[in-house]
């Protein structure tokens, strides 16, 4: 998905210009850093440079010294014999590495050569001849000069300086020019670049051996008094061999001050190293030119060394582009928390203000009305609805406590419960206190709050809701009293029938008593059958009249609540016993078999005895009365700590529709009127049964269906089971009483 | 196919091979194969001198093989050109890249016969005073010459007895002797000296000639190389009671029975010979190196002869000389 350009933290320039500026100071750090190296590079060059000079400069002096010692003990020694002159040499040899071959030169006049030649022959040299060099390098024999200068001997005597055994060495105009100025001058003298085959490029240092014990003073003198040269012959690759220093680029060039030509320098020695480096040239090389004054001649050392990576200490470069590199990360890294943070505050304030216009609409929608106060319970805020909702303006309130508005009953206890959760910062719902508004008008509210504290958990106050309840508390008040009212007639009612079956009851005791009297003959037997059989009825009348009075008395008492329970512990099993003994000849009568089930380890219950005989006497006599001939009435207890004591009647009679049990439960209901009129009763048995459990607390049910019998279950609560421990105190109590 | 592919491999990596390395890198990349044919036998001093300069100049640098010809005790013509051939034969089955030889008889009866300006190069070595005999140098030759220290030794005689004017030359019978006889006799002639001379065959006559040579200023003692029956100590014995004359040589394994010596140096023409070898090997024609001659010697007294012939020597030459009072214990 594209990124919005807007949601960029930075810009693609901003990045560009953040990540130029760093690259620019690492750039230029490193820069700094590399050439600090540079520089220290280049002093360790120059000095190692400066040490080498020394060093060449060293063998040129060794050279010079080699050359003089040798050259002394010839003027020193009468007769130096050429063995003699060859172990010094080979020692001196041995001291000065640097020098490879020493030669000894005889000066030799024409008159010499020939003899010098036999007796070199017959020496055991059978090729011995004067030699030369020609243009083209090739070695010939010499031609007859007046003078020549032939090398005789070479130490040490190898196969490859043995063809310069008889070189005139005069007549080699590489050579020449110093061996004359060496004559001239009794100093060293070096001559020019020369090849010799299968040995090398090098040079020759001459010192001349004079006759004599000292050398002579004078040129003219010294050309006369010569007697032979001692020659060091220089090579190049081992007299200026860097080895030890290892230059990229190392020359030697060697000029003739009194012969320079700047056209044709000619190098003694070049090194070049440059090639075989590895790698790109990254850094220039340093160059030194060192001239150094030996033996007539200037030898220039041409010293470079080309700078590579290994110059440059990494970790100090590192540093230097590190540093700036991880402040600028961390300047980026920071500048994009900043602009995060930014835009999260952003984003939050926007999502503040939608839900403050949330709430503001919410506000604005709701009847209730918001309220807020500071830490002392003072309104500080009140929302609009306060206005429509009791007509109570904000600025009257604001500042003032609830209880500076509101008229503060002390002994109400909803108020001392607010204050105490005002006192205690509780949160409390839905108190309602009275309100007298400014004309007078009293207003019930009802208002929520809760506590709210800063973030270091200093109370700053409540905020809530509140709302006119006023309306619902009149509407509450009216039906309260209606109720009341209700009530009171209900007692009114119940009074009434009490009195009306008192009253009813005195003359119907007459009556039936009369009657017995005269059924019974006590005042004379009736003689007309007909009377007799209207005696009979008339107390039949009167006992079904009484027995509708006295259940209509029952109800009455217990609607009106002047039943009061005669709680006691009683066993239930002794109940039943004695209540389906009361009904057995009845149930004998009608052909019923009453049944009851097996009572064993029952706990006592705590009821009123004589109420649950009759609740018990009215589920038998209405299954009994309903149950025809042949059928069962079956009678049970039991005892469930979680269910309660249950007491049930079951018969097999005609039963009764569901939709007809709460009909058969409630008073003065009829089901069915041709049952009515089939069974007779009064239709109060149920209800009053029901009434007297319902004020033990229990419940009682039918469970019934046509043709299928009825279940009637009594159910008490368990917390009217004795238990047995309960009895344990009991008795305890009795026993220490 | 992954065989093939092995194949293929090999195949481009040989070829690789053949083209980078030519038959010349071969040839150089293998050691060099070096002939060292002696003229005499182990154990003869001056051979073994020479041996040990050629070894120790071309150790680890050629693999060097040794023939020993033995003409000093095969006295027969027959015998030395026998032994020739068999170095010949050596060196055609071998084929070494370069054959050093050692004294005369190589160059006369293997160098000079067989190998004039062959291929194979040479180098020969204690050829005494010169090649003249042999027609050197070839183009395949070159080698150094052997030559006594005659003069140095007439001068430092002289430096003890001052006035000789008579000498005796006294040395086996074999060829190289009778060269070097040659040689004092022209020396003795240009210093005005009367030189006589026994060239012994045996022990005996040799004993017997020392003898004689008593009568004389000077004795030289020629090498005995060559005397079959020679016992070293009958003969010390016999100089230590016979000797009343100063005796002096040129050679350094006549020390035990002589007074003083200037002798050349056996091991010179050992490493002369293997270092020229080598330059051969690097490329240099036998033709460019010329013929020298040996240059190192050294002095040396004997104090139990000098001792016995109650001859007291100069102060110099008594703090330069070298004794043999341990060498003589060696030999």
């Amino acid at each position: 998905m594209p990124q919005n350009p807007n949601d960029r933290l930075f810009r693609t320039w901003e990045v560009s210009c953040l990540v130029l500026l760093v690259g620019a100071i690492c750039a230029a750090l490193s820069s700094l850093a590399i050439k600090t190296d540079l520089g220290n590079a280049k002093e360790i060059f120059t000095q190692q440079a400066y040490n080498f000079e020394r060093e060449v400069a060293h063998r040129f002096a060794s050279a010079d010294a080699v050359l003089t010692t040798l050259v002394e003990l010839h003027h020193a020694s009468d007769n130096v014999e050429e063995h003699e002159f060859a172990a010094l040499s080979r020692e001196l040899l041995k001291a000065y590495p640097h020098i490879q071959t020493i030669a000894k030169l005889s000066m030799l006049r024409l008159d010499e050569r020939e003899s010098l030649e036999e007796s070199m022959r017959a020496g055991g040299f059978p090729q011995f001849q004067l030699t030369e060099r020609t243009r083209a390098g090739e070695v010939v024999g010499a031609q007859e000069r007046d003078t020549a200068m032939p090398i005789l001997s070479l130490e040490p005597f190898t196969p490859e300086f043995a063809q310069l055994v008889g070189f005139d060495a005069l007549s080699d105009p590489a050579l020449a020019p110093a061996i004359l100025r060496a004559i001239d001058s009794g100093r060293v003298m070096s001559s020019e670049v020369v090849e010799i085959p299968h040995v090398g490029r090098g040079f020759f240092a001459f010192k001349a051996i004079y006759f004599g014990y000292n050398s002579p003073s004078s040129v003219e003198a010294r050309r006369t008094q010569v007697s032979g040269m001692v020659a060091l012959f220089l090579d190049s690759n081992r007299f200026f061999d860097d080895s030890s220093h290892q230059f990229d680029r190392f020359a030697v060039r060697s000029i003739d001050e009194l012969h320079y030509d700047q056209q044709n320098v000619s190098y003694l020695y070049r090194q070049d190293r440059m090639s075989s480096i590895a790698g790109p040239v990254i850094f220039d090389a340093f160059f030194l030119e060192l001239p150094l004054f030996s033996q007539g001649r200037t030898f220039v050392l041409e010293i470079s060394a080309r700078p590579g990576l290994e110059v440059v200490r990494g970790w100090f470069v590192g540093i230097f582009v590190v540093l700036p590199a991880v402040a600028g990360t961390f300047l980026i890294l920071a500048l994009a928390n900043h602009r995060r943070r930014q835009r999260q505050a952003r984003k939050d304030e926007k999502k503040l203000r939608r839900n403050k216009e949330r709430f503001r609409d919410f506000a604005e929608i709701a009847s209730d009305w918001f309220w807020a106060t500071d830490e002392q319970l003072r309104f500080s805020y009140l929302s609009n609805q306060l206005i429509e909702a009791t007509g109570l303006q904000p600025k009257d309130i604001v500042g003032k406590t609830r209880k500076d508005l509101a008229k503060v009953n002390s002994n109400d206890v909803g108020w001392l419960q607010h204050l105490t959760d005002l006192a205690a910062r509780r949160p409390f719902r839905d108190f309602r206190y009275e309100f007298i508004s400014p004309d007078g008008e009293s207003l019930w509210l009802s208002i929520s709050g809760k506590p709210v504290f800063s973030d270091d958990d200093e109370f700053l106050g409540y905020r809530g809701t509140g709302t006119n309840i006023t309306a619902e508390f009149k509407a509450q008040a009216e039906l309260r009293k209606a109720k009341e009212e209700a009530e009171i007639a209900s007692r009114s009612k119940s009074t009434f029938l009490a009195n009306m079956s008192h009253e009813l009851r005195t003359p119907l005791n007459a009556i039936i008593g009369f009657s017995d009297l005269m059924k019974r003959g006590v005042s004379g037997k009736i003689e007309n059958p007909r009377h007799q059989e209207y005696v009979d009825d008339i107390y039949g009348a009167g006992e079904h009249l009484l027995a509708i009075i006295n259940e209509i008395l029952d109800l009455a008492k217990v609607e009106a609540g002047n039943s009061p329970l005669g709680e006691d512990e009683i066993d239930t099993c002794e109940i039943v016993q004695s209540v389906s003994s009361l009904l057995a000849e009845r149930a004998h009568e009608s052909q019923v078999r009453l049944v009851i089930e097996q009572l064993s380890d029952l706990p006592l219950l705590w009821a009123d005895a004589r109420k649950l005989k009759q609740i018990l006497l009215n589920l038998l006599s209405n299954a009994l009365k309903f149950t025809p001939p042949g059928g069962t009435v079956t009678v049970g207890v039991s005892c469930d700590v979680a269910r309660g004591y249950i007491f049930h009647v079951k018969d097999t009679g005609i039963g009764i529709a569901p939709s007809d049990i709460p009909k058969a439960l409630a008073a003065f209901q009829q089901i069915d009127s041709e049952l009515n009129r089939k069974y007779e009763g009064t239709g109060l048995g149920l209800p009053l049964a029901k009434a007297f459990v319902e004020q033990h607390g229990g419940t009682l049910s039918l469970k019934s269906a046509i043709g299928e019998g009825t279940s009637a279950i009594v159910v008490f609560p368990p917390e009217r089971i004795v238990k047995a421990s309960d009895l344990k105190d009991v008795d305890e109590s009795a026993r220490s009483a | 196919m992954q065989q093939l592919k092995g194949c293929l491999t090999a195949g481009i990596a040989v070829a690789g091979f053949l083209a980078v390395v030519t038959p010349g890198d071969m040839a150089i990349g293998r050691e060099a194969k070096c002939l060292f044919v002696s003229s005499y036998h182990k154990g003869y001093a001056w051979s073994d001198g020479v041996e040990r300069g050629l070894r120790s100049a071309l150790d680890g640098r050629c693999e060097l093989r040794q023939f020993d010809m033995d003409t000093k005790r095969l006295k027969s013509e027959a015998e030395k050109q026998q032994q020739a051939l068999e170095a010949k034969g050596l060196i055609e089955s071998w084929a070494p890249d370069i054959v050093i030889t050692a004294d005369d008889n190589a160059a006369k009866y293997l160098i000079q016969r067989y190998y004039q300006d062959a291929e194979t190069p040479f180098v020969f070595s204690g050829v005494n005073w010169t090649v003249e005999a042999y027609g050197f140098p070839y183009r395949n030759v070159t080698g150094m010459i052997e030559v006594a220290p005659i003069e140095p030794m007439f001068e430092r005689a002289e430096e003890v007895s001052p006035d000789i004017r008579s000498a005796f030359y006294l040395g086996a019978d074999t060829l190289t002797e009778k060269k070097n006889l040659k040689r004092f006799q022209e020396a003795s002639a240009r210093r005005g000296v009367k030189l006589e001379y026994v060239l012994a065959g045996s022990m005996k006559d040799w004993m017997a000639a020392y003898q004689k040579a008593q009568a004389h200023d000077l004795i030289i003692m020629g090498s005995n190389a060559g005397i079959n029956d020679w016992d070293r100590d009958e003969v010390r014995a016999f100089v230590g009671g016979a000797a009343k004359r100063l005796s002096v040589t040129n050679h350094y394994w006549m020390m035990p029975y002589t007074m003083v010596g200037i002798t050349k140096v056996a091991e010179e023409h050992g490493e002369w010979a293997g270092r020229t070898a080598l330059k051969i090997l690097g490329g240099m024609q036998p033709g460019e190196i010329p013929i020298v001659a040996n240059s190192r010697r050294d002095i040396w007294i004997n104090p139990e002869v000098l001792s016995a012939a109650d001859i007291s020597l100069p102060r110099g030459l008594m703090r330069k000389a070298k004794r043999v009072t341990g060498f003589a214990s060696k030999s």
